[in-house]
This record gives C-alpha cells, sequence and structure tokens, in this order.
C-alpha cells in the first residue's frame, strides 16, 4: 500500500520537511483564494459570471448552517465554508489523474493523515470554544454532569472520539479512494478509470466534504443549542 | 505512515493554513459576499414596498378622482333639472300672462266694438229720423205741422226696438 507521500524539499536553516501533500494544500488555498478574489472583485447588484458560484456557495452554506445550528449558525458559516471549500477541491484533486506526473503534487492532499488530523481538531476546539462562549465556562464544566453524574467520563471521551472518527472517516475515504484509483490506473490505464473515478474521485469526495460539515455542524449545534 | 516529523510539520502548517484561509475568506469571500446579498434583498424589498405604496396611492387617487367624478355628474344632474324646473316654470308663467293679455286685449276690442256700435246706433238713428221726416213731409205736404211730427216720429223711432245685435 502506497500513500504516495514523499517530502518534496526541506526548508533550509531550520529542517522542516515539506512534503507534496502540504503542497499540494497550498495549492489548494490558492486556487480557492484565487476563485474569491475573481468572484467578488466587482459585485453587481445582478450577479453574472464567477459572482453566482460565489453566491451559491455562500447562500449553500449559510442554509446550511441554519437549518442544523439555527439562528447562532450565522457565526460559523465562515468556518465551516472554508472547510467546505478547502475538503471540496483537496478530495477530488485524484481526479485530475496527475499524481504520477507531479511528484504526487496534485492529487488528494487529505491521504496524508495530518490534514485530516488538523481539520478534525480544529472542529472539535471550535466546538468547545462554542460551548463556552454559550454557557461561559462554569456552564460548560457543568454540562459536562448535565443528564447524570455518571456520564462525565463518557462526556470527556467524546472530545477525543468525535475528532478521532471524523478524521479516520474523512483519512480512509480518501486515502482508500486513492489507492484503489492508483491500482486502477497501474493494471488498466483505459476507460476504466474514467468511471472509477467518477465514484471514487468525485462522489465520494464530495461526500466526504458533506459528510464532514454535516457533522461539524451537528456538534456545533449540540453546544450551542443546548438551553432549557 | 508512522507520526514522525512529517506529520507534525504537516499538522502544524495545516492548522496555519486553515487559520490563514478561514481569514482571508471571511474578509474577501463570506462577509463581503452576505452583505452583498442582504443589500440587495434589501434593495428589492425596498423596491416592492415603494411598487405597493406606488399603488396603494394609485388607488387611493382613483377612488378620489371616482367620487369627484360622480359628485360632478350629481351636481351637472342637479343643474340640469333645476334649469328644467325653471324653465317649465317660466313657460308656464308665459303662457298664463299671454293668456291674460289675449284676453285684455279682446276685451279692450269688444268694448270699443260696444261703444262704437252705440254710435252707429245713434247716428243711424238721427238719421233715420230725418229721412223719414223727409218723407212724411213731402208725402203730407205740409199737412201736418212740422214740429209736432218730428216729435211724433222721434218718439216713434225711440219707442221701436232696433236690435242690438
Amino acid at each position: 500500500m502506497e500513500d504516495g507521500i514523499e517530502v518534496i524539499c526541506t526548508l533550509p536553516y531550520l529542517n522542516i520537511p515539506i512534503t507534496n501533500v502540504l503542497i499540494m494544500s497550498w495549492i489548494t488555498m490558492a486556487v480557492i483564494i484565487l476563485w474569491a478574489w475573481l468572484a467578488t472583485r466587482k459585485m453587481k447588484l445582478v450577479p453574472t459570471g464567477l459572482q453566482n458560484t460565489a453566491e451559491i456557495v455562500v447562500e449553500t452554506i449559510t442554509n446550511f448552517a441554519e437549518d442544523i445550528i439555527g439562528h447562532a449558525g450565522k457565526k460559523f458559516v465562515p468556518y465551516l465554508g472554508t472547510v467546505a471549500l478547502f475538503l471540496a477541491i483537496s478530495n477530488t484533486a485524484g481526479a485530475l489523474f496527475m499524481s504520477t506526473l507531479t511528484k504526487g503534487i496534485v492529487g488528494p492532499s487529505t491521504r496524508g493523515i495530518a490534514i485530516p488530523v488538523a481539520l478534525a481538531i480544529m472542529t472539535i476546539l471550535l466546538t468547545i470554544g462554542a460551548g463556552i462562549q454559550k454557557k461561559g465556562i462554569v456552564g460548560f464544566i457543568k454540562s459536562l454532569f448535565k443528564p447524570v453524574f455518571v456520564l462525565f467520563p463518557f462526556k470527556i471521551l467524546e472530545f477525543f472520539i468525535k475528532p478521532l472518527s471524523l478524521s479516520m472517516r474523512l483519512f480512509g475515504n480518501i486515502l482508500g479512494a486513492y489507492v484503489l484509483m492508483e491500482m486502477i490506473l497501474h493494471n488498466l490505464p483505459i476507460i476504466l478509470p474514467s468511471f472509477a473515478c467518477l465514484y471514487f474521485d468525485l462522489f465520494d469526495g464530495l461526500l466526504q466534504v458533506f459528510v464532514f460539515v454535516l457533522l461539524t455542524s451537528l456538534y456545533i449545534a449540540e453546544e450551542v443549542e443546548e438551553e432549557e | 505512515m508512522e507520526f514522525n516529523q512529517e506529520f507534525w510539520v504537516t499538522l502544524v502548517f495545516t492548522f496555519i493554513n486553515i487559520i490563514v484561509l478561514y481569514i482571508i475568506l471571511k474578509k474577501l469571500l463570506f462577509k463581503p459576499v452576505t452583505k452583498h446579498m442582504e443589500n440587495r434583498s434589501k434593495k428589492i424589498q425596498e423596491a416592492l414596498d415603494l411598487a405597493e405604496e406606488a399603488k396603494r396611492k394609485v388607488d387611493e387617487m382613483k377612488e378620489e378622482y371616482d367620487a369627484k367624478l360622480r359628485l360632478a355628474k350629481e351636481e351637472g344632474d342637479q343643474i340640469i333639472a333645476d334649469y328644467k324646473k325653471r324653465a317649465d316654470k317660466e313657460y308656464e308663467e308665459a303662457v298664463v300672462t299671454a293668456k291674460k293679455e289675449a284676453e285684455l286685449i279682446i276685451q279692450k276690442a269688444k268694448q270699443e266694438l260696444d261703444v262704437e256700435k252705440e254710435q252707429l246706433i245713434s247716428e243711424v238713428k238721427k238719421e233715420m229720423a230725418s229721412l223719414v221726416l223727409n218723407a212724411s213731409q213731402k208725402i203730407l205736404k205740409e199737412n201736418l205741422d212740422t214740429e209736432t211730427n218730428r216729435k211724433l216720429i222721434s218718439e216713434f223711432i225711440n219707442n221701436s226696438k232696433v236690435s242690438e245685435k
């Protein structure tokens, strides 16, 4: 099993290894920022061209967040949107079939475990932060004992299980799709990759984006909406 | 994929990446687009409100004009009716006056006629008296006293009835 992660170069003096996955995530960022800049450069009352795409993305995520989190969901739209856009580009980059040509730089960057883990940790930190902001630090600690006192250890455990399941699900799906696609491309590089790519790279990739964002907003909703 | 230096470096860089991306997208994408869309919604709402207001105003004006029109029509009808009534009255009056005048004229004419008739009768009487006298004189040839005869004849004529009409 080859995940295709290589160190492309090392930062001088500090001896920091830069992997192809990290470079791909920078490319992803650059693409997203370029798109956002172009789409919002000259906004018109009647949207045309790229402005439409920006409005669709923002409105979809806003509606999504408000549906799940409720009225407080507006605050979390930028984070959810950032994660969604980042994952959407990252996960589907495998569809470009350029892994082998570019030393694995252009490929799904979420196949390296570090990036899903980082995203999951940020999500759980945001969730805890949202809970503390909503109930205050004392209220938040009290809420850990809320339904029954006995549940306290499980609640603490949840803060580890949630990011673990989030990151492992994402990582496993994308790495699995990547490895399968590499195998298919290696053994039968005609016709089949096109169809397999539709499922593994596009469908699975976008499904994982949806699942990740949905679970993130569900966790936030759990913290924010508990007020009786 | 052991947890080596690469893992930690990528992890930390991803934290930084996502935070940077978050800040940039919030500034560049989410805030302006949300604001833009809210502005547009507001503008559309305002335009709709304005249209509604204008429509309401037009309806109000129309009602007002309708009422005015109705009032004017009523007034016109009233005026026409008044004039008709007045004209009728004047016509009646004119007819009545004309009748009266006509009657007056007729009466006057009758009176004048009467007076003339009377005069005529008296003249005729006189004429007749002299005529009869002459004739009698010729017939009797001074057999009779002129003076007494004249008296006699006058009496006769006065007593004889001359039809008035």
